[in-house]
């Protein structure tokens, strides 16, 4: 797989190059924001490791822009700042998981692994958790072989999660999902359509990150 | 007496200042009416005294002229003098001859010894004697008792009544006046119980009066202290952790490569991994001290709304993810969907933080940390594992304390220095409650509720 890293410090980017190399990856590493974005612009890489503090800039920033286009590669966030405001900040910004420095190799290896795994779950935009098979081409949804109907606008939710399986998507974002199938949305639209989703397909399927948004269990 | 007045002065300024101008405004118009009183009694006096000295010095000589041959023939009762039309006097007379004998009398005069000559007052009536030139008769005019007070009376009502409305509206508008005029100082005062916590932004100043303005400038002064203080104190915990965690990760990650690279088995390798197992233990006491080091500047004095399910949420996601935690970590939420405590997050989340590990490190490796909230804010994590003594259980939150040598000794430490910024009980049982062996911590956070003002939810 083709990773690309973004850490400025050259000694860490260098070993942790070295380490996703040996275990068979294709890692470019870039240390600054500009090379970051310029990187990003073509589609070769298949998973981000992001560092935060760049020299000209925040990662986040970078993170943020790569979402707001539509590109839903994932992204691991690797970073000094270890608060849980800042953890809750890269999740916002549509960070996949965040790796607080120093970390073990292995562990980043893992955690590679896992996000990469929980990003090829839907290739065919099929998807199947439990008893529940989703179709999101012919959108088709049925819970233990029994079709179950989903309304126009919970079918736009279920996509924006599906998008990134096991990521967070916050209320906002699926508020606009929602926006796109017009109307107004009110305060608690989203609670309110996330819970008659989950009435007709079980509550296995979205989990609530609380102050964060949703995510659909990988 | 003293305790009662002290216990009824007022508190508030505005109370004092209304006391003490409504008190002065009554002592003065007691006094200016006495002072009053004084002059226009004395000067009447004189008035009344002059008219009597000289209607005596007029009436004696008209006397002795009209009555001057029949005094001589008067017996032994006077002549008593009427008039045509019976009438109140104001002024009675009485004409004595030399030897005392009472010769002549108004009408209204009562019979009596004659008094000395000048002025005197005899039971309430003023007096004036005075002798004829020759010697041998001598005038008493008298005014009837009271007939003067009648006189002065109404003249000093009118004259200190209006004196007396105006103090009166005084005290009535007093109050008022210092109420308005302390409107400031209690604008003031709202804004200053404001801030606090979350909200130290500057008071505003420019409506206030000169006098308070300085106060305002002043406390805006140190007020951006505080927020200069805490800023510098957020970055500069953020800056150390970047300079201080980057050299420390590349150097682990370094040294495991390192490690990698050389053969198993061999003393190199072992020596690489030493190395790196130093490396992460550095980064472990690391983060410890930037822990210790935000929560002594005070940062968990800082005051939001903050849910506490959704930062346990994380956290135990985040511990969930470490390499032999995954599901011996168990969060028991109590079917709460949020619980909105007063805290600041991230200090929350390190006393949190550092309650988990603590359960995870101590804990037997096979057993499970419970981590349970209940709806009042009460956040207990318990584990299996050893009894800890009492007297160790005791000294245990101080500094480089710690149970069984494992760990730095600094993670209750750093809990119980947040617990006491954040208001929060924080207590430590072993054996755990309802158990034989383990230990619990159990921390009591303030709740918010849905009025509490000026907060803001941190997502």
């Amino acid at each position: 797989m083709r990773i690309l890293l973004v850490e400025d410090d050259p000694a860490l980017g260098r070993a942790v190059r070295e380490h996703l190399t040996l275990a068979g990856h294709a890692v470019d590493l870039v240390g600054s924001r500009a090379d970051a974005e310029a990187a990003l612009r073509a589609p070769g890489h298949c998973l981000v490791l992001l560092d935060v503090g760049l020299p000209d800039g925040n990662g986040l920033d970078v993170l943020r822009a790569l979402r707001d286009r539509g590109d839903w590669r994932p992204v691991i966030v690797l970073t000094a700042r270890d608060q849980i405001s800042d953890r809750i900040e890269g999740l916002k910004a549509g960070a996949d998981d965040y790796l607080v420095k120093p970390f073990d190799l292995g562990e980043l290896l893992a955690r590679v692994q896992a996000v990469t795994r929980r990003a090829g779950t839907h290739p065919d935009r099929a998807f199947r958790a439990g008893e529940v098979v989703l179709d999101l081409e012919d959108r088709r949804a049925s819970v233990a072989g029994e079709e179950v109907t989903l309304t126009a606008r919970e079918w736009a939710i279920l996509e924006r999660l599906l998008q990134r399986p096991g990521a967070a998507v916050s209320r906002e974002q699926i508020e606009e999902a929602i926006y796109r199938y017009g109307a107004e949305v009110e305060s608690n639209a989203v609670e309110v359509y996330i819970s008659r989703i989950r009435r007709k397909l079980g509550p296995g399927l979205i989990d609530t990150l609380r102050g964060v948004g949703y995510r659909a269990r990988a | 007496m003293r305790r009662l007045l002290r216990a009824a002065w007022p508190r508030s300024m505005a109370g004092r200042l209304g006391v003490s101008l409504a008190a002065g405004l009554l002592l003065l118009w007691v006094l200016s009416a006495i002072s009053a009183s004084l002059v226009v009694v004395r000067e009447m006096n004189e008035v009344f005294d002059s008219i009597l000295s000289e209607h005596a010095q007029i009436m004696l000589p008209d006397l002795m002229r009209r009555y001057g041959g029949e005094l001589d023939g008067v017996g032994p009762h006077p002549v008593v003098i009427t008039d045509a039309t019976p009438h109140d006097e104001y002024i009675t007379w009485r004409l004595y001859a030399a030897d005392g004998r009472l010769m002549m009398r108004s009408h209204g005069a009562a019979e009596a010894p004659p008094p000395p000559v000048g002025f005197t007052t005899i039971a309430g009536a003023r007096l004036y004697s005075e002798p004829s030139t020759d010697g041998r008769y001598v005038i008493t005019l008298a005014e009837p008792p009271d007939h003067r007070l009648h006189t002065i009376r109404p003249t000093l009502v009118r004259l200190l009544a209006p004196l007396l409305a105006l103090v009166l509206a005084a005290l009535v508008l007093v109050p008022l006046a210092v109420r308005r005029g302390f409107a400031p100082v209690r604008s003031l005062q709202a804004e200053i119980e404001r801030r606090g916590g979350a909200n130290l932004d500057p008071l505003p100043i420019g409506h206030l009066p000169a006098e308070l303005a300085s106060i305002g400038d002043d406390v805006n002064q140190l007020l951006q202290r505080l927020r200069q203080a805490l800023e510098a104190e957020r970055s500069f915990s953020a800056n150390a952790a970047h300079e201080l965690r980057t050299p420390v990760a590349a150097g682990l990650a370094q040294a495991q490569l390192l490690a990698a690279h050389l053969p198993p088995d061999g003393h190199a390798r072992r020596e690489a991994e030493e190395l790196a197992a130093s490396l992460g233990r550095l980064g472990a006491r690391l983060e410890k001290l930037l822990q210790l080091a935000r929560a002594e500047a005070g940062v968990a004095q800082r005051r939001e709304r903050v849910d506490l399910m959704m930062a346990l949420d994380l956290l135990v996601e985040e511990f969930r993810a470490r390499p032999g935690v995954g599901t011996r970590l168990r969060l028991d939420d109590g079917g709460l969907a949020e619980l909105p405590v007063l805290a600041d997050l991230d200090a929350l989340a390190i006393a949190l933080r550092n309650l988990i590990e603590n359960a995870l490190r101590h804990g037997s490796p096979e057993s499970a940390v419970e981590v349970a909230v209940t709806a009042e804010g009460v956040v207990r994590v318990t584990n299996a594992g050893p009894v800890v003594p009492p007297e160790r259980l005791a000294i245990l939150h101080r500094r480089f304390v710690s149970y069984g040598g494992k760990g730095s000794g600094l993670g209750l430490s750093i809990v119980h220095t947040i617990a006491e910024q954040l208001g929060a009980g924080l207590a430590l049982h072993s054996p755990a409650r309802g158990r034989s062996d383990g230990f619990e911590a159990e921390l009591t956070l303030a709740r918010a509720t849905a009025q509490e003002r000026g907060l803001t939810r941190p997502s």
